[in-house]
């Protein structure tokens, strides 16, 4: 087992398309990141296969803050030491305990369920919104997506733009012991271990599109950036990973190369 | 006018501007490709936006648009893979 780097930092985004928020010793399940795009808005004139609206239709979205009302209940399961001591799968939550509330860009808090929220949003969207819950993460394709400081550092290089790396919107962020940029893209179907327990498989690059163009502070767009990343590096920057074994993870944990 | 009347449309492309053959019926994208210019471009659907330029002058018709928010189209931006031009002055930023 080779230590490759370091755990930067891990992130979560409560509603799917809206900003995220860092945090630490959180239990990630088969289904991702524990309260990750558990919240997602959905339009009734979205194809069934993909309902959401996004930042895609909607740029502003970034701007808005969600937080979780109880927040260090939404980290970890409760049970989750003795359901590993017993090599079981840790319950969640009820649903009541990921209750959320929003901050807009004009300063108001409102919760999620208020009706005025979806109201303010359906005012610039096409499609009826309609709020959409889960716990089991309204991710696009995979439960994890990954993104190193190398790739960031050689994107910002090429392109001499400073880069945001909240742009890429990824679960972990991490940084090589002593590899260069895109060496993610050399771990597909490599089985990594991050942290005690955690263990995840790479399982495909990641196509970019729209969503990083969008800047995460002023929702002004920069298309340059995701034209890049198509001419030179066939429009994939950053991996998605299956989780293989549930764990908690921490920014700072080693992953390591298990095979 | 008649998309099949229009010759030619203008690409601006890492800082220069290319005069483009229109083929009836392509759209912006193919017809740059056809020509040997590479414009950044990915799903080819009208989903991903890679694609997405500023259109600088004429109109264009657009087959379908699944990645342009209300706001980038009121900020002229287009789908290469999906526009048709509708007149004969269509002048796009690739750039942009």
């Amino acid at each position: 087992m080779i230590t490759i780097g370091k755990l930067e930092s891990v992130w979560r985004y409560p509603v799917k398309s809206m900003r995220g928020e860092q945090v630490d010793d959180v239990f990630v399940a088969y289904t991702g990141v524990m309260g990750d795009r558990i919240y997602a808005l959905s339009a009734a004139d979205a194809p069934p296969e993909f309902p959401w609206h996004t930042n895609r239709e909607q740029e502003e979205f970034v701007l808005y803050r969600p937080r979780f009302r109880h927040h260090a209940d939404t980290l970890r399961p409760a049970a989750m030491e003795a359901a590993f001591t017993d090599a079981l799968n840790p319950p969640y939550p009820q649903a009541e305990t990921f209750a959320l509330e929003i901050e807009t860009p004009q300063g108001e808090i409102v919760d999620v369920q208020d009706p005025a929220f979806l109201a303010g949003l359906q005012s610039s969207a096409a499609g009826r919104l309609s709020l959409h819950f889960t716990q089991k993460n309204a991710v696009d394709c995979r439960p994890l997506s990954l993104f190193s400081h190398q790739t960031l550092q050689q994107l910002e290089q090429e392109t001499g733009l400073e880069i945001d790396k909240r742009r890429f919107r990824a679960n972990f962020y991490v940084d090589w012991n002593a590899a260069g940029g895109f060496y993610e893209n050399e771990l597909v179907n490599r089985r990594l271990k991050i942290g005690n327990r955690l263990e995840i498989m790479v399982r495909e690059l990641d196509p970019r599109c729209k969503s990083i163009t969008i800047d995460p502070d002023t929702a002004e767009t920069q298309p340059r950036i995701l034209k890049h990343i198509a001419r030179k590096h066939d429009g994939f920057a950053g991996v998605y990973a299956a989780v293989l074994t549930e764990g908690a993870v921490s920014a700072g944990d080693d992953i390591c190369l298990l095979d | 006018m008649a998309a099949e009347k229009i010759a030619s449309f203008c690409a601006i492309l890492d800082g220069d501007e290319h005069e483009v053959t229109y083929e009836a019926g392509r759209t912006l994208l193919d017809c740059m490709l056809a020509q040997g210019l590479d414009p950044a471009f990915q799903c080819m659907d009208g989903k991903c936006s890679t694609c997405m330029v500023v259109r600088l002058g004429g109109e264009v018709e657009m087959h379908q648009n699944k990645a342009l928010s209300q706001r980038d189209l009121e900020r002229n931006y287009v789908l290469l893979c999906q526009s048709i031009p509708l007149t004969p002055d269509v002048k796009v930023d690739c750039d942009a």
